[in-house]
């Protein structure tokens, strides 16, 4: 089925639904795409006949005199997946809730005829197109300020050079090399810096909490940092810059990760002993999947920051401190 | 990574006195970039003991002398030495918990057992253990289902539901293999008193002394069995059921979809074990473990083996007490290991503000009957609703916690706990138990710091440990808070994925797997003995 073939469905679901809508106006978007599951088998062969030359907005515009508009801009995103029982008659319900709740893969996901439910090719849709955004979208100037962060940017001029040339993602020019000089003192302990990374929703997300408690963890050992940066454009690799930069011992970055289809509010802290340009990979320490859904922030806060004490103290990180045990 | 705990169980029970060792094998289960997730993978009993009858110097007082030498006994044959025992429990059960010197023998066989192996004492806790023992727990999780476990011993049937893996209810009778028992001759020596009570109420003719037969006591079993058969919900319940109850029977009318036995009754339930002589061990255990075979008791609901039977309970308390707590812990280690510590319950109600519980009890894991569900299920489907939207999002998270009303619970229930009604036990304050929020602001973590702190404030004496328990994952970074805001001086124990209830005594061994998780043993400590003093 090609792209075209799925737009003229779609367009042919959304007809039908905002018929129904008319008729029905006290019922939920929902009952109606549901009723629509049944029929669809048949407005695939229906399409050949009619012209459905409708776009999607135009229907929208016409039908603006009913409720429908609203209950379109729902957000598909918020419903929890886990808790989405879409098998219209499962043999054991309680073994299938059990078993959705254990992942938010879209398994037990039903079927009409051989394919998807619409709901559940208009919530992928609706995942991709989230994970889609966050990349395309910067962290707000304003989050920046409120957590009392330092911007500043890579060699990268925009997002589109961001996405094509990691290599500019990781160096900084000579004016932001200053700033950095200016605001990092020289051989501290430990540095914190954040990176927009590949989401910026997960850092809007996660860096409110796991902020503060990856810096009372720290004082709690007496390690204190100073100004924390916020780097535009950022790959993991900037940190070896700002260690080339400033002689940290330790550089504990926040950073974006790839959005996936599961959630694109996922953050990773990426740890590093004496980050250096051409340092291996296996040299940073990672903590992964840090989001609501996944390890919260805040002990994810207070975890890296005892991380970062081990390493102060065996000085080493990555493979190197897993080896020292 | 993987390490092993050396586990030992020790049961003292009515009739018989058992001991096993086991290895509980524990590893990091999540991936090299997460945060890690130490759990108990394997458990696996190297070594079972014989099976000893429980030294008596009288009717009233343990042999403690004797339980040691077995206990010494044993711990040679294994080839384990004390210092290699790193968790474990003892637990005296039955009619033996009600003899005089029983929590003298107990904590004394816990000293000599290992340095952290723990004291135990309770119909409820031994029923449940019986029930893990017996792999009831596991086997309702595999196949989704529930089960009613009936563990039947010497002095007492402890009975408990396992509905997917969790255990909902639990329950104890005082019948058992031994409430009569007979010499060689099938003369009666002893009848207890319960079941003295129950014979003169139906004016049946057996008495001390006298020779009995299977023929004659058939009708006491048939009443024991009866009693058993309305302790699950077979039958109606009559003032016979309420006279063997020991403390509560099963109250949740769960109607479990399988049952199973144990203890050493079970032995003559399940096909298998064969005596010629039915009073081989001077009692009624086997003419009792065949009246329920041959029972609607045995043929109503579908039937489960258990896998454990006379062991059960040495089994549960040797490889499924200790628990590990989750792997963001904050603790001052120093002060580890820390022995019968009480439990203060800050309850959801006290813990959070009244327009969170709302939310709160949409959400709680409850326990729906498949067909409720089922019902539901249906429902939900004609309405074709979605499942709520994320609750987190209807207010704003700083007005979740209840501030105030967890520091006036730590203050109130502090003080159930100043009387020194452990005795002899040397008691550390208490732990405050909390049930926390799976994914919090470090602004409501902060919240609950402060308010543990003006909670512990007016109650902890300097020297006090502040030990506290949450149930959800934020252990760790609630520790650093607690630290931020307690200041340098004050040990501080924070640790979570433990959920607890008030009642509950915990005891907390050293660390473990590189000081990430530390065992702990969530346990009761109810002596019969002291129930019946006070109660008289």
């Amino acid at each position: 089925m090609d792209e075209q073939q799925i737009q003229l469905i779609v367009n042919q679901l959304v007809n039908q639904l905002t018929k129904e809508k008319k008729s029905c106006k006290a019922q939920k978007t929902w009952t109606a795409i549901e009723n629509d599951e049944k029929s669809s088998g048949d407005s695939f062969y229906k399409i050949s006949e009619k012209s459905s030359g409708d776009s999607f907005y135009k229907i929208a515009e016409k039908s603006s005199d009913t409720d429908f508009r609203d209950t379109v801009t729902e957000d598909l995103t918020d419903i929890d997946i886990r808790k989405w029982y879409l098998v219209d008659q499962p043999l054991k319900p309680e073994i299938f809730k059990e078993m959705k709740a254990k992942t938010p893969a879209r398994i037990g996901v039903g079927r009409a005829g051989a394919r998807y439910k619409t709901k559940t090719m208009l919530r992928f849709a609706a995942d991709h197109a989230a994970a889609q955004d966050t990349v395309f979208s910067d962290v707000s100037e304003d989050f920046v300020k409120e957590h009392h962060m330092i911007p500043v940017k890579t060699l990268c001029k925009d997002k589109d050079e961001y996405l094509t040339r990691p290599d500019l993602g990781r160096r900084f020019s000579d004016e932001e090399k200053a700033v950095i000089e200016k605001v990092c003192k020289k051989n501290s302990d430990c540095l914190i810096v954040v990176g927009d990374g590949l989401s910026s929703a997960a850092i809007e997300a996660n860096v409110g909490d796991m902020l503060p408690a990856l810096k009372q963890g720290l004082e709690t050992h007496g390690i204190h940092t100073g100004d924390v940066l916020f780097i535009k454009y950022a790959r993991v690799g900037a940190m070896d810059d700002i260690g080339e930069i400033t002689d940290a011992k330790v550089i504990c970055m926040l950073v974006g990760e790839r959005p996936g289809l599961v959630t694109a509010e996922s953050m990773s802290a990426y740890i590093t002993y004496m980050p250096k340009h051409g340092i291996a990979e296996s040299k940073r320490t990672v903590i992964s999947n840090i989001h609501r859904g996944g390890t919260n922030p805040s002990e994810a806060g207070a975890h890296a920051a005892e991380l970062i004490v081990k390493m102060l103290e065996k000085k080493a990180s990555g493979i190197d401190l897993k080896l020292l045990g | 990574m993987e390490e092993v705990l050396l586990s030992a169980g020790i049961d003292i029970g009515t009739s018989t006195t058992q001991l096993v060792f086991s290895k509980l094998r524990i590893r990091n289960m999540a991936s090299d970039f997460s945060v890690p997730r130490i759990e108990i993978v394997d458990k696996e009993i190297f070594y079972k003991s014989r099976i000893y009858m429980t030294p008596l110097l009288n009717g009233q007082v343990i042999d403690g002398d004797g339980i040691r030498e077995i206990l010494k006994k044993e711990y040679a044959q294994a080839g384990v030495s004390k210092s290699q025992v790193k968790t474990g429990a003892v637990i005296i059960t039955g009619e033996t918990a009600g003899k005089r010197n029983a929590k003298d023998i107990v904590l004394k066989c816990s000293e000599f057992a290992g340095d952290f192996v723990v004291a135990t004492a309770g119909p409820d806790l031994e029923s449940i253990i019986s029930g893990k023992g017996a792999g009831a727990d596991v086997f309702s999780k595999r196949e989704h289902t529930s089960v009613v476990h009936l563990d039947i011993g010497g002095g007492t049937s402890n009975l408990s539901v396992f509905v997917n893996g969790t255990s909902m209810d639990c329950g104890c009778l005082d019948i058992g293999g031994r409430i009569l028992k007979v010499d060689s001759s099938q003369c009666v020596t002893y009848i207890s008193p319960k079941l003295q009570r129950l014979i003169e109420r139906h004016c049946l003719k057996i008495h001390e002394n006298m020779t009995v037969t299977a023929k004659i006591l058939k009708p006491v079993l048939k009443l024991l069995t009866d009693i058993l058969k309305m302790s699950v919900g077979l039958e109606e319940k009559t003032e016979d059921y309420d006279l063997m109850v020991t403390n509560h029977g099963l109250e949740k009318n769960i109607d479990a979809a399988y049952i199973s036995f144990s203890g050493g009754v079970a032995e003559y339930i399940y096909d298998g074990k064969e005596e010629t002589d039915d009073f081989a061990y001077g009692d009624i255990g086997i003419l009792l473990g065949k009246e329920i075979r041959n029972s609607s008791l045995f043929n109503t609901k579908k039937v489960y083996e258990s896998e454990e039977k006379i062991r059960a309970t040495v089994v549960g308390a040797g490889s499924h007490t200790t628990k590990i707590s989750g792997s963001t812990v904050w603790a001052d280690a120093g002060i580890l290991p820390l022995k019968n510590i009480p439990i203060i319950k800050v309850e959801p109600q006290e813990e959070f503000t009244k327009e969170y519980q709302m939310n709160l009890q949409e959400n709680r894991k409850q326990y729906t009957p498949l067909t409720q569900f089922a019902k539901e299920y249906q429902i939900n489907l004609q309405l074709n609703q979605p499942p709520s939207c994320d609750t987190w999002r209807s207010f704003t998270k700083e007005h979740q916690i209840n501030i105030q009303g967890i520091e006036t619970a730590i203050i109130k229930k502090s003080h159930w706990y100043t009387s020194d009604e452990l005795g002899d036990l040397k008691r550390p304050s208490a732990a405050v138990a909390l049930t926390g929020l799976k994914s919090p602001s470090f602004i409501q973590v902060q919240q609950y710091a402060t308010a543990i702190c003006r909670g512990f404030q007016s109650v902890r004496q300097s020297d006090q440990p502040m030990i506290i328990i949450v149930g959800e994952d934020m252990g760790k970074v609630l520790g650093q808070c607690l630290r931020a805001q307690a200041g340098k001086d004050c040990p501080i124990i924070c640790l979570d994925g433990i959920e607890l209830e008030q009642g509950d005594y915990i005891d907390i061994g050293m660390p473990a797997a590189g000081g990430l998780i530390v065992p702990v043993v969530v346990k009761t400590l109810v002596f019969k003995s002291e129930e019946a003093s006070t109660s008289i």
